[in-house]
């Protein structure tokens, strides 16, 4: 084991999560177009280049994409694309921390499946 | 642009305050100038805006050179001191009697810029506190829209919310055209908005970078124990919350922000390692 934590969140990751959140949260439509870097910049009282960075990040993801010219908005399916990148990231890096944690209070799978089906009784019930 | 080439200043000449200090400022940028107390911080915008002439070396800044106190310099740089000294008047006659000197002057922006902070265009700057008269001061010299802004402790006497609003406005009021540079021992308070450090130790400019590179080169991790700590890369340590605090060259492609606090500090304490590791 390194010794070493996971490290703090990058805020350039924060603010492409805040507009991911978003997509999903179908607040944000598919071809919608996303306010500007500057704009951005200002109302989150970042550098324009920490935002450029965080845009970036979701084009390399094809969650955005830009318009000459004109902007930059929602990708054809984003939000889909969204769902996937954080299904990798939970599957990647929360999962394993998580058995991890498991395994350190000796958790046992039977119980933690009870838990797991009861939380999905509860929350499948309160949506009907 | 603004070139230094070999600035030196001293009151006493066997005290140098700054010594042979060269860089270059490009357009465009908000410089972070950060230093310990008596670093030469305020002697260094001081001597920027003519303020102090230069005991050897040169300053250009879009051509003039400060010493020589041209109207087009003055014109184009705005300097505002950390302790405000306003003279008693109106606002409204303050902003008569300055405004002229400034060619783009916008007194819609201005206005705009006080209604966000919070400031009554018809009080007289006499009956404002320290804080209001910071607030008024900064929000003039950015409606100045000169080419060259200098700012001595902005944030100094402001209380949060105004620190939040001027964060808004530099980032608002910032154009391609523009030179921003901000001295400041809170580096938190600005840590979001500045392009680039600029750091002065030991009468010279230590370090200068741009906040991106830097937070590639460094990071912050923290370890379980000493022994953990990275014998290689480890540029400063301190015990934290969750185990020691080590600030490290970063030698994996992730990118984190840049702890700019611990960064400074460790810049002060150990100008050794920097130097060896930071500075080409």
């Amino acid at each position: 084991m390194s010794g070493a934590f996971k490290k703090q969140q990058a805020i350039y990751e924060q603010i492409a999560e805040a507009l991911c959140d978003r997509i999903l949260k179908g607040e944000l439509a598919e071809e919608e177009k996303i306010t500007s870097i500057r704009e951005t910049a200002i109302t989150m009282e970042v550098n324009p280049n920490t935002v450029q960075r965080a845009y970036e990040w979701m084009q390399q993801q094809e969650i955005i994409y830009t318009k000459r010219g004109r902007g930059y908005f929602v990708a054809e399916g984003a939000a889909k694309q969204v769902m996937n990148s954080k299904k990798q990231e939970f599957l990647k890096e929360t999962l394993p921390e998580f058995f991890k944690t498991m395994q350190l209070l000796n958790i046992k799978q039977e119980e933690l499946m009870q838990l797991y089906q009861e939380f999905i009784k509860e929350n499948t019930d309160e949506n009907l | 642009m603004i070139h230094i080439d070999n600035l030196s200043f001293y009151y006493k000449k066997k005290k140098p305050i700054l010594s042979n200090l060269s860089t270059e400022l490009a357009q465009g940028k908000i410089y972070g100038l950060f230093g310990v107390n008596g670093s030469g911080k305020t002697t260094l915008l001081h001597t920027l805006s003519g303020m102090n002439f230069p005991k050897e070396g040169t300053i250009k800044l879009n051509g003039f050179q400060p010493k020589d106190r041209k109207l087009g310099f003055f014109q184009q740089i705005f300097f505002v001191p950390d302790a405000v000294e306003l003279p008693k008047m109106k606002i409204a006659t303050y902003i008569n009697i300055y405004s002229v000197f400034y060619p783009n002057f916008s007194e819609s922006k201005l206005n705009e810029y006080l209604k966000i902070l919070k400031i009554d265009a018809s009080e007289s700057l006499n009956n404002m506190s320290f804080g209001q008269q910071k607030k008024f001061h900064l929000a003039f010299a950015m409606a100045c829209n000169t080419k060259i802004l200098l700012l001595d402790e902005p944030t100094n006497g402001l209380d949060i919310p105004s620190k939040d609003q001027f964060r808004k406005l530099m980032l608002q009021q910032m154009t391609n055209d523009k030179i921003v540079i901000i001295s400041t021992h809170q580096a938190r308070d600005l840590d979001q908005i500045i392009d680039h450090v600029l750091l002065v130790h030991d009468k010279k400019i230590l370090v200068d970078e741009s906040i991106y590179k830097l937070s590639q080169k460094v990071k912050l991790t923290t370890y379980e124990n000493k022994d953990a700590l990275p014998k290689d890369s480890l540029l400063n340590y301190k015990s934290g919350i969750r185990g020691i605090e080590a600030l490290t060259l970063n030698t994996t492609n992730d990118f984190s922000d840049l702890p700019i606090e611990f960064f400074i500090q460790t810049c002060i304490e150990k100008p050794e390692i920097i130097k060896k590791h930071l500075t080409n």
